[in-house]
């Protein structure tokens, strides 16, 4: 069964037997529950319960609950797995918990999420991944306890999506594709939120670069990037004090020059699709 | 084949038959009945098995071991294995216990004809089990074939369900079926999902392949024995895929007995080219495929055009293994002219969960009982997915019947009175010609010049001119067509230096350094993933696609011509929150008023109506600086805000809508209207507050389908210009510039106005947008204030505070 087609159905219960009471109706949660070993629904059927209300999962794992309004956890008895709890916003109307994936183990997963234009950590998001919630510390950290996992069937714990939410900020999808547990934790890449307020264009992609130093002394540097002795790029310093270069696998010198300073450093690529940092010191 | 460089005992170099070896007891012997059947298939297609493939490449004896203790999930869903060597130097099938004695038979057959390939294993499943699956598709069918005791219907069965799409390989040839092997090695011996999924794209890969080979069997039965011949003599050729083309001419000319002949009009390498399930690249990325499967029986009421229309997305990694992803989706239907139809709230959307998510809909009757061209997008991330289904062409409630050729044209243009026809002939018999409608076209053939192993020719005729003829292989039954008018290959400039580029086609060749004709570690490409907020560089991303906006660093400047899929109709991108990278997928300009953009369930805005509240007006162009002064080519650019796309050129775009967007562009010969209102459910209202100089808006309203939470319906806010005057409405702590709450909550809305100028008098305006007059009662809880409004109607206020705060309530009538 379609999780809207649900939806529908309970509105139209609720729609039938609501009439004009002045009580507070009763909220209404629906999802689904997923099996991360297989990426498919639950089976055996779950059971989602709150309180002393219960329902199992159906076919496709989704399922409807009537809770109290303001309901802000649930279980799941998920047969062999053992019980999964899962919290969220305030339920209220029909509340869309979304999809709750339970598995053979649990493990910890966790990483930094920043801002994509400065690299400062972004305080206060929320990051969302396999039903888990957390919230971003002051250095950008997040930590998502009791993720289902299978550490032998990876490809479904690959493919669930998360999301980091951030006031300001546009929110980010990713995945945890290729990553796997050591010591119960799951490590994943910085997440980059793009500010909503930059309404600049990305910079261009570049596989080599660098910061020239002094600071002071950076912008009006002249870089110049050489391969076998030859030059093959150069590039003027910026006020933000870097170089950029986009070039093929190689293996290069890196020359700076601003007046009577120089500085030099020396550089190899071996992917074309590997970032490489060189900082160059001038003297 | 040898064991510590000796030969195995009972085992010959050359051809010969095969004998089967069963174990007699423990866990790998099958029960005796088993054992019997698997014996007597043998026995009974064996004959027809080595006319049409040639006889075993290795003759001697193969073990055939019970492994349905252990055998992967998706292995036996493709219907057995088989190892060259088995660890100890022994050939082995490896087959499990399938209930349906069809089932078992149509199975062995395949693992038989592996055995029969035996040591010279292709490198790549494309041919490896294409050619198998093709040449077991034909003997089954061969009568006489199978033992007597099994029953014609059920083995069909099992080849529509397995083995044949050929049916519908039109709709499923597409980009993301190309891998070097079809079950990656992750996914080997992972357990399959309940419910639906079939947990990846495997399956129908095997499918395609065999499908596509069945191609070469309608052309010529004799062309695998041909083919598997010459190879055999050289299996050294295994992994190179020039070398493997280059046989398929060869034996497409010996079987044909002349040189230069053709499969499906072209040459062999042309062919090939096309057939994206041949395309042995490993493309790095996510990928999204979109099956759509007619259905046919137990139509009633107003079923018109029914399909199951599933997704299966995915991420292949560089490493080879896949991802199978979860994920939203918001599927679209389009009509004719790119009007949005919407099928039902069920349809709307798609929840994608192991790398499957299905929709039926019944895509409705809009033109009073005529057919038409429905396209339909699947749009998820940045990724989106396409299929072209005839609505009202198969079978409907009116016309049970069902047709068994029909399908879509695109890229035709016709005036008013022009007659558009379909034309199906065979040798100089036209078995068929409908009158194509809208687009979409369909009928019956009997003939059995149609109905079994076919050679077709398909003309598209417009006032009886032929317009595009197609030359198409099939297999027995049905066949879906994608008739596309005017596709050729397009020419893209490519710069010395760096430049903005985008594909105005779909190449046909999924990895970029095909594309490009480079060596892998001399593509520099990179594309921009919002979801990481930096670029893609290859082969972080390899696939590339009509659409998509790829920064290029070239040595030289040349003409890049890139064969692919480009007819000339209205292209949708996939946008996700942030920076897109996109490019003009069309081979002309586009300017923005030839733009719609399309949110989740809404009806499509033109690009000015969505400007500033889901997509940012301001579009990016790179503009190349000057020469770098060692490379003599520019290095680096700058960005300018362009008001059209140029095509092959690249864009940076700005989506501001959290759930992302759909943005389609139209070519100058599309007729560019405001897309159709969705059928009325639930209303909206306009909210707007003014002091005459600013203005600001946001929307309520109550639908069926809002929930209690941010929902797909609801609009987050654009980030707001420091000390402008905003209007938004408050939910769950968030500002929310599209709030829709359920219809039946009873719920009031609170509209937030905050960059009030303290003493100022405001007009706040409430307008119908959607579902007629309302009434509302306006108040503001601090100022003790209330007014009673009737769309269109306005109320003035005058501010006491930066911020202000009102609550709206619908007044019931």
């Amino acid at each position: 069964m379609k999780r809207i087609a649900l939806l529908l159905l309970i509105l139209l219960i609720v729609a039938c037997g609501g009439g004009g009471g002045g009580g507070s109706a009763p909220a209404t949660l629906v999802g689904r529950i997923l099996d991360v070993k297989t990426g498919g629904p639950i089976s055996p059927k779950a059971t989602v319960q709150v309180g002393s209300q219960s329902v199992q999962t159906a076919d496709d794992g989704s399922f409807q609950l009537a809770v109290t309004t303001g309901t802000t956890s649930l279980t799941v008895d998920a047969n062999t797995y053992g019980a999964f709890q899962f919290t969220f916003p305030a339920a209220a109307d029909v509340t869309d918990v979304g999809d709750l994936w339970v598995g053979p183990q649990k493990v910890r997963v966790t990483g930094r999420v920043l801002n994509s234009s400065d690299n400062q950590a972004v305080v206060g998001g929320t990051v969302s991944f396999a039903g888990r919630r957390a919230v971003t510390n002051s250095v950008g950290t997040y930590v998502l306890n009791d993720v289902a996992y299978s550490s032998t069937n990876l490809a479904a714990f690959w493919g669930i999506v998360g999301n980091s939410k951030a006031t300001g900020f546009f929110k980010v999808d990713f995945t945890a594709a290729g990553k796997t547990a050591s010591a119960g934790t799951v490590t994943l890449d910085d997440l980059r939120m793009t500010p909503q307020g930059d309404s600049n264009p990305p910079p261009f992609p570049f596989t080599l670069w660098g910061r020239i130093s002094p600071s002071i002394n950076a912008p009006g540097t002249i870089v110049t990037l050489k391969l076998s002795g030859t030059p093959v790029r150069i590039f003027n310093v910026g006020a933000d004090g870097a170089y950029y270069f986009w070039v093929l696998p190689g293996s290069y010198t890196i020359e700076a020059v601003k007046g009577t300073l120089t500085g030099n450093s020396s550089a190899t690529i071996t992917q074309t699709n590997q970032v490489v940092q060189k900082d160059v010191s001038l003297n | 084949m040898t064991k510590s460089g000796a030969p195995l005992k009972g085992r010959s170099y050359g051809p010969g038959d095969l004998t089967l070896v069963f174990d007699s007891s423990g866990s790998r012997a099958f029960p005796a009945a088993y054992q019997a059947l698997l014996q007597d298939v043998f026995t009974a297609a064996k004959p027809t098995m080595d006319i049409i493939f040639g006889q075993a490449a290795s003759a001697g004896p193969v073990l055939v071991k019970n492994y349905d203790a252990d055998i992967g999930d998706r292995d036996a869903v493709a219907g057995g294995a088989f190892l060259p060597n088995n660890g100890s130097g022994q050939p082995e099938i490896r087959f499990p216990v399938y209930v349906s004695p069809e089932a078992t038979a149509v199975n062995f057959i395949h693992t038989l004809l592996l055995a029969y390939i035996g040591p010279n294993n292709f490198t790549y499943d494309a041919f490896q089990e294409g050619i198998v699956r093709a040449t077991l598709m034909k003997v089954v069918r061969t009568p006489g074939s199978l033992p007597a005791a099994l029953d014609a219907g059920l083995v069909d069965s099992v080849l529509q369900n397995t083995y044949d799409v050929g049916n519908f390989y039109d709709w499923y040839n597409q980009s993301a079926l190309a891998n070097p092997a079809f079950i990656a090695p992750n996914l080997k011996n992972e357990p399959l999902p309940a419910g639906g999924s079939l947990g990846g794209i495997y399956l129908l890969r095997y499918q395609m392949a065999g499908s596509a080979w069945q191609k070469l069997i309608a052309q010529n039965s004799g062309f695998v024995k041909e083919f598997l011949t010459r190879y055999y003599a050289n299996p050294t050729i295994r992994g190179d895929i020039p070398a493997l083309i280059a046989l398929g001419q060869t034996a497409l000319d010996a079987a044909a007995g002349t040189t230069g002949a053709t499969v499906e009009g072209t040459g062999f390498a042309g062919w090939a080219a096309r057939q994206f399930i041949l395309d042995t690249n490993l493309s790095v990325g996510p990928k999204l495929l979109v099956q759509p499967i007619p259905i046919t029986s137990g139509l009633a009421g107003t079923d018109y055009g029914v399909f199951d229309v599933s997704a299966t997305y995915f991420t292949t990694l560089l490493n080879g293994n896949e991802t199978l992803l979860s994920g939203t989706a918001y599927p679209i239907f389009w009509d004719q002219t790119y009007n949005r139809v919407f099928p039902g709230s069920q349809d709307d959307r798609m929840d994608i969960a192991g790398a499957y998510g299905s929709v039926t809909p019944n895509i409705p009757d809009i033109n009073g009982g005529q057919q038409y061209r429905c396209t339909i997008d699947i749009p998820v991330g940045d990724r989106i997915a396409r299929a072209y289904v005839p609505v009202g062409s198969i079978a409907t409630t009116a016309n049970p019947t069902e047709n068994n050729c029909y399908g879509t044209i695109t890229g035709l243009t016709i005036t008013t009175g022009q007659v558009v026809q379909v034309r199906v002939s065979s040798g100089t018999a036209v078995l068929g010609t409908f009158t194509a409608r809208n687009g979409a076209f369909g009928g019956l053939i009997s003939s059995t010049l149609y109905t079994g192993y076919s050679r077709l020719k398909v003309e598209v005729l417009k006032a009886s001119v032929v317009q595009m003829t197609r030359f198409v292989n099939k297999g027995p039954g049905a066949l879906a067509l994608d008739l596309r008018i005017g596709e050729a290959p397009v020419s893209i400039p490519l710069l010395k230096g760096i430049q903005l580029a985008s594909f105005p086609t779909a190449p046909n060749a999924t990895n970029l350094s095909a594309v490009l004709g480079r060596n892998p570690n001399q593509v520099l490409a990179a594309t921009y993933d919002a979801a990481i907020a930096d670029y893609l560089r290859y082969p972080d991303f390899s696939a590339v696609s009509r659409g998509q906006g790829v920064f290029l660093r070239n040595e030289a400047a040349s003409s890049l011509a890139v064969d692919g899929q480009n007819v000339s109709v209205p292209v949708a991108i996939s946008l996700k929150p942030g920076w897109n990278l996109i490019g003009n997928p069309l081979n002309e300009t586009v300017p923005t008023t030839k733009v719609q953009i399309v949110r989740t369930t809404e009806s499509p805005k033109t690009f000015a109506e969505a400007s500033s509240i889901d997509i940012d007006p301001s579009i990016f162009s790179f503009v190349r600086g000057a020469n770098d002064a060692a490379s003599g080519a520019p290095e680096s650019g700058s960005y300018a805000i362009v008001t059209s796309l140029e095509p092959g050129k690249g864009y940076f775009v700005r989506c501001l809508a959290p759930e992302g967007l759909t943005l389609i562009m139209f070519p100058s010969t599309s007729i560019f209207k405001p897309g159709t209102p969705r059928p009325a459910t639930g209303w909206r209202i306009g909210a707007s507050v003014t002091d005459g100089r600013e203005t600001t808006q946001a929307m309520l309203g109550k639908t069926p389908t809002a929930t209690g939470n941010f929902g797909h319906e609801d609009s987050l806010m654009p980030p707001r210009f420091v000390g402008g005057l905003s209007a938004s409405f408050e939910a769950n702590n968030q500002d929310l510039a599209v709030d829709l709450k359920h219809q039946g909550s009873g719920e009031s809305f609170t509209l937030k106005v905050v960059g009030l100028k303290v003493g100022t008098w405001y007009s706040l305006k409430l307008n119908a947008i959607r579902g007629g007059e309302r009434t509302f009662q306006v108040r503001n809880a601090l100022e003790f204030f209330s007014k009673v409004l009737r769309t269109p109607g306005v109320f003035r206020f005058k501010a006491d505070a930066e911020h202000m705060k009102f609550a709206i309530s619908e007044v019931r009538p």
